[in-house]
């Protein structure tokens, strides 16, 4: 028989996906491997939906799902990567289509990178980043404090190599 | 908009929440997720049905499932398991045509993975975004025994073995290979003489896609042509497995390997019933699916079990520098693959 989803989850769903969809693509910097985590995380929870709405914090549920799916990801990429006559697959270029930030964020490892979102974009406390990422809050701590440091080096470089404006 | 080093932590909170987002809403989202979720019962139910009949024709043959080993005992099932289904990634809608030009051409792959080796000719399009490559190309090739170039002619073999996965049509990233099979016709009807080609070519819509010289049709009575296809990747476990062996092993040496698995996340991870595995040097099997007798059936968070197991190194085996590879399956159809970033645990293998 055809599952056809719970009122209360299409509705999640529907008014939902549009920020989870942000949030993926913040993580990733690539619009269509966002895509596919709220895909596969919206699958995944409507799966379990009752089990989940039950627990309250279907979005937590579901950030948490798309944030362990991208952090795991490039492990399965590297697993599938072909030999013989063809080069290795892409694991796909950061987007710059948001001036320099996602540039920037691109330089950043995918934990510092995912810390940085959820810290600076869900405005989430280093002790629920921790909770999410399953480490220590001091790990977060100190995370994020490498990637500042990353991007304000990053920033710096990029000040300098750029040239002198007019007037300035 | 600008962020500045020394306001970088304002910026980057203000820049994270300012203007459109990147990836555009979709216009039904409840009926996609609906079609993703029905598509994922279809194959729980197929694995769990799969399960069923391997737990009912162990448990009668064997007597091994119904009583979990002690420590001492055998971990794994006394006999080979049937191979497992695997969760694959879901197919996914169509993107925006592919584009090819005459730069691009079709190579021959070779595969090498746990599961087995997987060849067969693959095209990376041209395009820096997702893209679908569908539709059937016409094949030509030189006739070898005229010179003349002519088409081949067009048969229908039916469907394509089971033993790969493959989503029709091929919408493929950036990088990633989207596949063709060609099969040559050798049943000839009566009265019509078999045909051999050489530097084969696929067209497509204007492109003409050349195949590796090296690849010919012989002794045919015309081609299958497959529509373009992709290979889906696994879905993988959220688990980490680590493999140890002995770093020297003689060709047909039995042997003890040790397998950890670690659950890096900060939830439980229930193994619902024992997963089944398989070892292998690099793409070659060393032997059939087992199944593990785990006397637990969940990795609490940051927890991990380990298992010793047997092991058996091919008598065939060529000697040399090799990859023990590890990969189980769980109840889901979730693999777990050992020693994922470094393809395997290097071995030495002698005579």
């Amino acid at each position: 028989m055809r599952w056809a989803a719970p009122d209360q989850f299409a509705e999640f769903v529907r008014v939902r996906h549009a920020a989870l969809l942000r949030y993926a693509y913040l993580l990733c910097g690539d619009s269509h491997l966002a895509q596919d985590l709220v895909q596969d995380a919206l699958e995944r929870t409507g799966m379990a939906w009752r089990r989940i709405e039950g627990r309250g914090d279907p979005e937590g549920y579901v950030r948490r799902t798309i944030t362990n799916r991208y952090l795991n990801r490039v492990r399965s990429l590297r697993r599938e990567r072909l030999v013989g006559d063809a080069p290795e697959i892409s694991v796909g270029d950061v987007e710059p289509s948001d001036g320099s930030l996602l540039r920037l964020l691109g330089c950043l490892p995918r934990q510092q990178r995912a810390v940085i979102v959820m810290r600076y974009y869900l405005d989430q406390s280093e002790a629920q980043i921790a909770e999410a990422l399953g480490c220590s809050a001091g790990t977060v701590k100190s995370t994020a404090s490498r990637a500042i440091a990353r991007l304000r080096r990053e920033l710096g470089s990029a000040a300098h190599h750029q040239p002198a404006r007019e007037g300035a | 908009m600008s962020i500045d080093p020394q306001t970088i932590e304002e910026d980057l909170r203000a820049a994270l929440h300012s203007g459109p987002s990147p990836v555009p809403a979709w216009p039904d989202p409840v009926a996609r997720v609906e079609t993703g979720v029905n598509r994922r019962r279809r194959r729980r139910l197929t694995v769990t049905v799969a399960a069923a009949v391997l737990v009912a024709g162990v448990a009668t043959g064997v007597g091994a499932i119904t009583h979990r080993p002690s420590p001492s005992a055998s971990v794994v099932s006394a006999g080979p398991v049937a191979p497992p289904q695997i969760l694959r990634r879901s197919p996914r809608p169509d993107a925006q045509p592919c584009r090819l030009d005459p730069a691009s051409s079709v190579v021959w792959i070779v595969q090498s993975a746990p599961w087995g080796p997987s060849t067969g000719f693959a095209l990376r399009p041209n395009n820096s975004e997702r893209c679908t490559l569908s539709g059937k190309p016409a094949l030509s090739g030189i006739n070898t025994a005229t010179g003349a170039s002519e088409p081949i002619p067009a048969v229908d073999l039916g469907a394509l073995d089971d033993s790969v996965t493959r989503q029709f049509p091929a919408t493929v990233d950036p990088g990633e290979p989207a596949r063709i099979q060609i099969r040559g016709n050798k049943a000839c009807p009566a009265g019509q003489k078999s045909r051999s080609y050489r530097h084969l070519v696929l067209t497509a819509g204007d492109t003409k896609l050349p195949l590796p010289s090296s690849r010919t049709l012989t002794g045919v009575c015309g081609a299958d042509v497959s529509g373009w296809f992709v290979e889906p990747p696994m879905d993988y476990a959220s688990l980490n497995a680590t493999l140890q062996a002995p770093p020297v092993l003689r060709q047909g040496q039995e042997f003890s390997y040790t397998v950890r698995i670690d659950n890096v996340f900060p939830r439980g991870y229930s193994l619902a019933s024992c997963p089944v595995f398989r070892l292998g040097v690099a793409a070659a099997s060393t032997g059939p699916w087992q199944r593990l007798n785990c006397t637990q059936t969940r990795i609490g968070a940051h927890d991990s079990v380990e298992f010793t197991l047997p092991g058996r190194i091919p008598p065939d085996i060529e000697p040399g520098r090799h990859k023990l590879t590890w990969m189980a399956v769980l109840s889901d159809g979730e693999a777990a693959i050992a020693d994922m970033g470094t393809d395997g645990t290097a071995v030495t293998i002698t005579r």
